[in-house]
Order: C-alpha cells, then sequence, then structure tokens
C-alpha cells in the first residue's frame, strides 16, 4: 500500500509539472508574450509548482487521496488507466516508468557532457598582452559605467578557439580568450561583454546552478528538465536584451553572436564553462544551437520586444489558475 | 483631459479583458483535455459514467462499504473468481461479477445493490434489452425471469430481493441451473 501510494505521489508530481508546463506554454502563446523577461516569470511558475505547490496540495489536502475524491470529484485519476492495458501490463505503471526514464534521460543529457568537461584541466587565466589589455579595458570601461556592478575580473585565455562566458559564484568573473579579441571588432566586443555582464547583473551563475540543482533532484520529471532548459533560453534571450540596452548597438550584437556562432562549429570549447545550464543546453546538438543563434540574431535586429501591462497580474493568475485546475487532478 | 483619461482608462479596460478572457478560454481548454483524458480508459473499456472497474471483491466491498451476496452453489463448468469486477454508484452502490465459462467466454452475471430496498444501479444495466418477462419465485420470494439480449447475445434474467437487496442473476446456461444458483446466493458477514 505505501509504495502504492508513493507511485501515485510520482505519477502525480509527473503529470502535474506536463500540465502546468503545457498550460503556461499556451498561455505565453496566446497572451503573446515576448519580452524574455515576462517569459521568465510566467514559465517560473511552471518550474515553481513541483517545487512548493505540489507538496503543499499533498500535505495539506489528504482528501484528494481518497476514494471519494478521486471516483466523485477529480477531473483525472491516473489509477484509472490501469484499467488500460497493453500487453499484459496497465498504462498506469507504462505511463510512469516511461515519463521518468525520459526525465533521466534529459538530465544526463546535460549532466554526463558537463561531467565529462570537468575531468579537462581548465586552462590557466594568463596576463592579457598590452594590446589585448587595452581592448578589454576600452570595452569594459564604459560599460563599467552604465551598470550598478562592481566590475567583474576578467581572466585572459590564451587560446586560438573564440570564447566569451561569465562564470563564478562567490566571485563572478567573465573569460575572454585571444581568439575572441581577433575575431571580434570593438564594437562587437563590447557588445559580448555586455551580454555576460548583464548575466552577471542577474547573478545568473548562481541561479543556474540553483535550477540545476533543481534538475537533479526531480530528475525523473521530464517537464521539469524541459522547462528548466526553456528558461535558460529565455535567460540568454534577456541577457541580449540588456546587452542591447547596456552597449546601445544591437546590430553590434547579433553580429558578434554570429562570428562567435561560426568560429566555434564543431570545435571543442576554449575552456570549459561551469554555467551548467546554458553551457551544456544544446552542444550535442549543433543543429539546434545553429537554429537558437538565428533566432537570438534576428531578435535583435527587430528590436526590443514590447512588455505586456499587468506582468505581475498575468503570473499570480497563470499560478492560482493552475493550481485551481490540478487540485483535482490525482 | 478628461476625453482622454476616458479613453486610457477604455484601453485599460480592453487590455484587462482580453487577459481574463483568454486566460478563461486557455485554462478551459486545459481543462477538458484533462477531463477527457481521465474520462479515456471508461470510454476505452465501454463503461458509463460513473461505472467504476476494480480488481476483486475485496476492493468492491471496500468501496461499496458492503458485503456482496454470492452463490453457494457453483456450477464446474465456471471459473473463479469473477474476470471482471464492476461497481457504480459511489459508497451502498450496486455491483456487477462477471463469471466466464472455462473457454473464456461471459457464462454468468451477478449484479446486485448494497442497499436496501434499492435497484440495481442504471449504468450496470445499461445496453439490456427485455424481450419477455414472466412471473416466478425463488424459494418463496417472488422474482421475475426474463430473455433479454445485452450486446447481442441472448441471455436468461432472474430479478428478485433476497433480504430486501436487489439482485439480478444472468445465465446462458439452463434454467434449473439458473434457479439453483439463485437459490444459494446469501449474504456474508458484516465487513
Amino acid at each position: 500500500m505505501e509504495s502504492a501510494r508513493w507511485a501515485d505521489i510520482l505519477a502525480q508530481a509527473i503529470f502535474h509539472t506536463l500540465v502546468a508546463a503545457l498550460f503556461v506554454e499556451a498561455l505565453v502563446r496566446s497572451w503573446r508574450v515576448n519580452d524574455p523577461g515576462q517569459r521568465i516569470a510566467l514559465r517560473l511558475t511552471a518550474l515553481g509548482y513541483p517545487l512548493v505547490v505540489f507538496p503543499a496540495l499533498v500535505t495539506l489536502f489528504p482528501l484528494r487521496a481518497e476514494e471519494r475524491f478521486r471516483d466523485g470529484l477529480a477531473l483525472f485519476s491516473g489509477r484509472r488507466w490501469e484499467d488500460v492495458t497493453v500487453l499484459g501490463h496497465g498504462l498506469f505503471e507504462v505511463f510512469v516508468l516511461g515519463l521518468a526514464g525520459l526525465g533521466a534521460v534529459l538530465l544526463l543529457m546535460d549532466l554526463v557532457p558537463m561531467a565529462w568537461r570537468r575531468r579537462t584541466p581548465r586552462p590557466r587565466p594568463v596576463a592579457p598582452d598590452p594590446r589585448s589589455a587595452a581592448a578589454l579595458e576600452a570595452a569594459l570601461s564604459d560599460l563599467g559605467a552604465r551598470t550598478r556592478l562592481r566590475r567583474p575580473e576578467v581572466q585572459f585565455v590564451d587560446g586560438e578557439t573564440p570564447a566569451i562566458f561569465c562564470t563564478g559564484v562567490r566571485t563572478p568573473a567573465i573569460v575572454v580568450s585571444r581568439g575572441a579579441l581577433r575575431l571580434l571588432d570593438a564594437d562587437e566586443l563590447r557588445a559580448a561583454l555586455a551580454h555576460e555582464l548583464s548575466h552577471l547583473v542577474r547573478r545568473d551563475p548562481a541561479a543556474s546552478w540553483g535550477v540545476f540543482a533543481a534538475r537533479v533532484l526531480l530528475f525523473f520529471n521530464p517537464a521539469f528538465q524541459v522547462v528548466s532548459r526553456t528558461i535558460a533560453r529565455d535567460a540568454e534571450w534577456l541577457a541580449d536584451e540588456r546587452a542591447a540596452e547596456l552597449s546601445g548597438d544591437r546590430l553590434a550584437l547579433a553580429s558578434g553572436l554570429l562570428k562567435l556562432h561560426r568560429a566555434t562549429l564543431g570545435r571543442r570549447p576554449a575552456a570549459r564553462r561551469t554555467l551548467p545550464l546554458a553551457g551544456a543546453l544544446s552542444e550535442p546538438l549543433a543543429r539546434v544551437r545553429s537554429r537558437d543563434v538565428e533566432v537570438r540574431c534576428r531578435r535583435l535586429l527587430d528590436g526590443p520586444a514590447p512588455r505586456l501591462p499587468f506582468g505581475a497580474a498575468r503570473v499570480a493568475l497563470a499560478g492560482i489558475a493552475v493550481t485551481a485546475l490540478l487540485f483535482f487532478v490525482v | 483631459m478628461m476625453r482622454a483619461n476616458g479613453t486610457a482608462g477604455r484601453s485599460v479596460g480592453l487590455q484587462v479583458a482580453r487577459m481574463l478572457a483568454t486566460l478563461f478560454w486557455v485554462l478551459s481548454a486545459t481543462a477538458a483535455t484533462v477531463a477527457a483524458l481521465g474520462a479515456l480508459p471508461g470510454w476505452i473499456a465501454g463503461e458509463g459514467a460513473g461505472v467504476r472497474r476494480v480488481a476483486s471483491l475485496d476492493e468492491a466491498e471496500r468501496r461499496l462499504g458492503a458485503r456482496l451476496v454470492l452463490p453457494g452453489y457453483f456450477p464446474d463448468r465456471l471459473a473463479w473468481p469473477a474476470a471482471e469486477i464492476r461497481v457504480a454508484g459511489g459508497r451502498h452502490g450496486s455491483a456487477s461479477l462477471v463469471f466466464h465459462d472455462r473457454a473464456g467466454e461471459p457464462a454468468l452475471q451477478l449484479l446486485e445493490a448494497t442497499e436496501e430496498g434499492a435497484s440495481v444501479a442504471a449504468p450496470l444495466l445499461a445496453g439490456t434489452t427485455v424481450l419477455d418477462t414472466r412471473r416466478t419465485a425463488v424459494e418463496t420470494r417472488p422474482a421475475t425471469l426474463a430473455s433479454v439480449l445485452v450486446n447481442g447475445a441472448r441471455w436468461h434474467q432472474l430479478t428478485w430481493y433476497p433480504g430486501r437487496r436487489a439482485v439480478v442473476l444472468r445465465g446462458r446456461g439452463e434454467l434449473d441451473e439458473l434457479f439453483l444458483i439463485a437459490r444459494s446466493v446469501h449474504g456474508r458477514g458484516a465487513p
């Protein structure tokens, strides 16, 4: 009986997140939410649901587990799918095991490459040559004055593969390779650094580790894995927007993005990235990465997406609505 | 100024209305999809609303909150336990037990209400066409014997009230055997 109860909770957690994710996705599209900040806020509703709301529902409303509720009030009862059998197995078990397996696979697709890369020692930062130092100083000095952020450490990597990324939780830093400085012109470098600074202003490295820890905790939940990846993509779009505001040059950012993408296609990364989400997001899938870069460039060239009014109210309404609906799903 | 405020107010109102209308239809569509997925197992199994298939006699009695009456006489040609058990009507509702013969074909069906004076729940009797009826008796209790069509197959159907609970017994074998089984139907102790 106890194992059956846990199986029910597991199945509910998976199905609830799936419904919440699809509901929020439908709202994002129906409301035409294009501002990445608002998209993140809405998708965090789906991400936060299995972590906060679902445990509260299970704990505070034990009546939902009673037969009377399942048979009478519930819109959906997962156990009913036990009655539908395929090759002698009830579909309830097939769904639960299949979806849990899918969740684990989605996590491993990001975890294994990240763990593999950690085997490679990171190249030691070196002092930049005078020319590189001057280029970095010229780009950063202007940007630093426009952000509230204390100027982060810049780690120069003496490698030909172009790389610019941010890293570090307690001591944020931006890693720049010699290859990147050679590839990008002054405006593109400034815009790319503005992008990384935007990540640091929002503390994205710390947030990404937090989300990844949640992904590991909910390894069995495929919808959680997918929504986490989607939020990572939105975080990149948001950093693009902030960088465009900071640098004032959307075209330079798009151009720099494209150059970096083309120069690194099919090559090993210059340095091991610690950002567990965005860095590992699509490296095994080169085509997905190319498509993502294309979409980002197009968004930059189209101009800033308008913010919808009543953003906070939309998030609150989405959360309340999905919670009310999923109360009746057991 | 007042006209500008009025226009702005109307615009805000329209935006709120559009936001809420969109939320409502997305929520409705999601709820309808979830409800359809919830009802799908019942549709696949050909069950009506409120009918639930259960795995065992114990589960049926637990759901109904009452013991079920069972036959004491059970022909060898029939397989025990019941191949299908369904309940309907919630607590103190009704149950349907279908017994197969050794070839795996439905051969005996026992339907009963668990509440005194109540009839067997209608969803369990759905799809039955009564061809003819006549009065009879099971021991001393008045009963009705009918020929019925269920899913295109012809059955004998005996309806009576042992201990004030409605029982319907259907069989596809000999009438004598059906009456023997009916006379042996008895209640069991309280759960």
